[in-house]
């Protein structure tokens, strides 16, 4: 490898880390608020709460855990923690300048990603797995967007 | 009552990364086809230099008079002219920051005096020193290093 090319794939090398680092960074603050939109509309709801958990080390995943009335309708409350997010991506999106803006974009991808489980339990939809793709191609548009505003 | 995601987070994480490298190289793959050049030149010398130096040139080619304000993005070739009324130090600062944002660079001194050319060759060994009667010579190499595929 000759020397401007070990120079340009350390440049690189650098760019990719960084956007790495901010796409992980503000894809695991929406499962934060993905959980606390779950958590907010059970209260709302007359859910007790149990816990938010961040990290479980045994099942490697974050969740959220509350005893609710039976006669509750799951399926407003299946679905708070996807539509907490829109909104505050949305305005994420709308008062940020630059290439940064589209970090909302990926939040949204984001956001249908980690919902499937509960389109899957909680709405009895079909194919969920189709929300998982939709997602992804938003995460890789956003990503992209934001690659070529804020860098190149 | 239990909502929770349906991966562990190790997956999300891998999902990213893999959604992040395939961004990174579509935007690379596209960006190398537009092979953009950035000029740094002094106000002081653009009325001899820039006027006839983009003739021709298909290419993008963005030209600031300082380096602090080139946009944080990626050329594919810069040629940076130092301007000798101001600090060379502080500008040989600037040539080093900007190099890391082009694929190659080249960086040209114009000047009348030759005596602090040593210590300045010593810090930067590749700076092309030029005086003011060999203009063409200096247009000469930019239009080479702007056309260079």
């Amino acid at each position: 490898m000759g020397k401007a090319q070990a120079k340009l794939f350390k440049l690189y090398a650098k760019i990719f880390t960084y956007f790495l680092l901010i796409t992980i960074l503000f894809s695991f603050s929406t499962i934060v608020l993905h959980e606390l939109g779950h958590f907010v509309f059970g209260l709302y709801y007359g859910c007790k709460p149990v816990r938010i958990v961040l990290f479980d080390t045994s099942i490697m995943t974050t969740y959220t855990e509350m005893e609710c009335p039976p006669n509750l309708n799951m399926f407003l409350l299946g679905i708070s923690g996807f539509f907490v997010v829109l909104p505050i991506s949305l305005l994420y999106f709308f008062i940020s300048r630059g290439g940064e803006k589209y970090l909302a974009l990926i939040m949204i991808g984001f956001n249908f990603v980690i919902a499937v489980n509960d389109f899957e339990v909680y709405l009895k939809l079909p194919f969920p797995e189709i929300f998982a793709i939709f997602g992804s191609l938003l995460i890789v548009v956003g990503e992209i967007l934001l690659i070529e505003k804020t860098i190149f | 009552m239990i909502f929770s995601q349906t991966y562990p987070i190790i997956t999300y994480a891998l999902m990213l990364t893999i959604l992040t490298l395939i961004s990174f190289f579509v935007v690379l793959s596209r960006k190398r086809k537009e092979k953009k050049v950035l000029l740094i030149l002094p106000t002081s010398l653009d009325q001899k230099i820039q006027l006839p130096i983009t003739d021709g040139i298909s290419r993008s080619v963005e030209i600031f008079s300082s380096a602090e304000k080139v946009p944080l993005r990626m050329y594919k070739s810069c040629v940076y002219v130092l301007d000798p009324k101001e600090s060379l130090d502080k500008q040989i600062e600037s040539f080093k920051r900007i190099r890391e944002q082009a694929e190659d660079s080249i960086v040209i001194l114009i000047s009348e005096k030759l005596d602090g050319v040593s210590s300045l060759k010593e810090k930067l060994p590749e700076v092309k020193v030029f005086k003011p009667s060999e203009v063409e010579k200096v247009r000469e190499i930019i239009h080479i290093q702007i056309s260079k595929i």
